[in-house]
């Protein structure tokens, strides 16, 4: 190591990154917990519960932070109704000022003409809105979901907004994910069995075929892979 | 293109058996996570159809009817035409699977 970050919570991210590196999902969101208390949330794109289970096991009545873009699945809605209901979480849905109407009204439909501005507008601003109260936050991102995702620590600083990135579910492999979902009897989006193996909004996500990426089915027929939310 | 009305012991023969078209009966509970999943997926389908009555029962206030029809899991759907169960649906599903099981009744 030649350089040490002067900011005291980036310096504070890269020592926990290698310190937890070969800690359980839980050890991670627990060290968040004892870090920054109420000043740490997790977000949940509600594919499945697997995030949201881990984290209240390790701190029960966590916050959970849900992104609703007013674009979403009908199932994916359900599946956020289902965590909040019998989860011991505390879920919180964001969403943007402008109901989809009036979004439409104003972009017209932003997700055919400019993805890149419609992530920005709906999902990327009001998360950096709601973030604010937090100096750290946590989401279930994994290094074997796609490429983009390979190298992603389990705690990063996150540069942008200034504060901790916690990625408790780094390690995890398609197996470990699919093992604890049949251990804990986690809920799974039924857009699953269709083949829907990444979940976003409606629009902008397909199924994938047999033996492509997880995220193949994000805003497929274009090379954006990552709608700006994750660092 | 109606919003999801809940029905009860009390009015389950007026609303259900004695109605003129189809009614999809969604038997839940609050604690039931598949429940609450599907709840946003019948709402879609009951605002962009007509021809399918959907209605909820809560099978935790009203155990007579639960009982009545057998309801062992949850959630339960069953489609009543003429007084009568005609297809039985169980388990939280995505909604073009739903609608491919009900295609009969939502027209």
């Amino acid at each position: 190591m030649t350089l040490c970050p002067t900011n005291s919570l980036e310096a504070l991210a890269l020592d926990a990154a290698r310190n937890l590196e070969d800690a359980s999902a839980g050890e991670i969101v627990r060290w968040a917990h004892e870090t920054f208390g109420e000043r740490f949330a997790i977000t949940a794109s509600m594919a499945d519960g697997v995030l949201s289970h881990v984290a209240s096991t390790a701190v029960p009545g966590i916050k959970v932070l849900f992104l609703d873009t007013g674009y979403h699945f009908a199932e994916t809605i359900g599946t956020r109704d289902a965590i909040a209901a019998t989860y011991d979480v505390e879920v919180e849905t964001i969403t943007h000022p402008l109901r989809v109407p009036e979004h439409e009204a104003e972009y017209g439909k932003l997700y055919e003409i400019d993805s890149d501005l419609c992530c920005a507008i709906r999902k990327v601003w009001p998360l950096d809105r709601a973030l604010k109260p937090y100096d750290a936050w946590a989401g279930g991102v994994r290094r074997s979901e796609s490429p983009s995702r390979a190298a992603t620590p389990v705690v990063a600083w996150d540069p942008k907004r200034g504060k901790v990135k916690v990625n408790p579910l780094a390690t995890w492999t398609d197996e470990q994910v699919d093992a604890y979902v049949e251990q804990h009897n986690i809920l799974v989006n039924p857009l699953r069995e269709l083949g829907f193996l990444s979940i976003g909004c409606e629009p902008c996500t397909r199924p994938v075929a047999p033996g492509e990426d997880a995220r193949a089915g994000r805003w497929s027929g274009s090379s954006k892979t990552e709608c700006g939310i994750n660092i | 293109m109606g919003n999801i009305q809940h029905v009860t012991s009390a009015d389950f023969d007026e609303k259900v058996l004695q109605s003129d078209k189809p009614v999809l009966v969604d038997f839940w509970a609050e604690w039931c996570g598949p429940c609450r999943m599907i709840a946003p997926v019948l709402e879609e389908i009951a605002k962009s159809q007509d021809n399918l009555e959907i209605v909820k029962l809560n099978v935790d206030e009203n155990p007579e009817i639960a009982a009545s029809y057998r309801i062992t899991s949850i959630p339960a759907l069953n489609v009543y035409s003429g007084g009568q169960v005609v297809k039985q649906i169980v388990g939280a599903k995505p909604k073009a699977a739903l609608l491919n099981d009900l295609a009969d009744y939502v027209g």
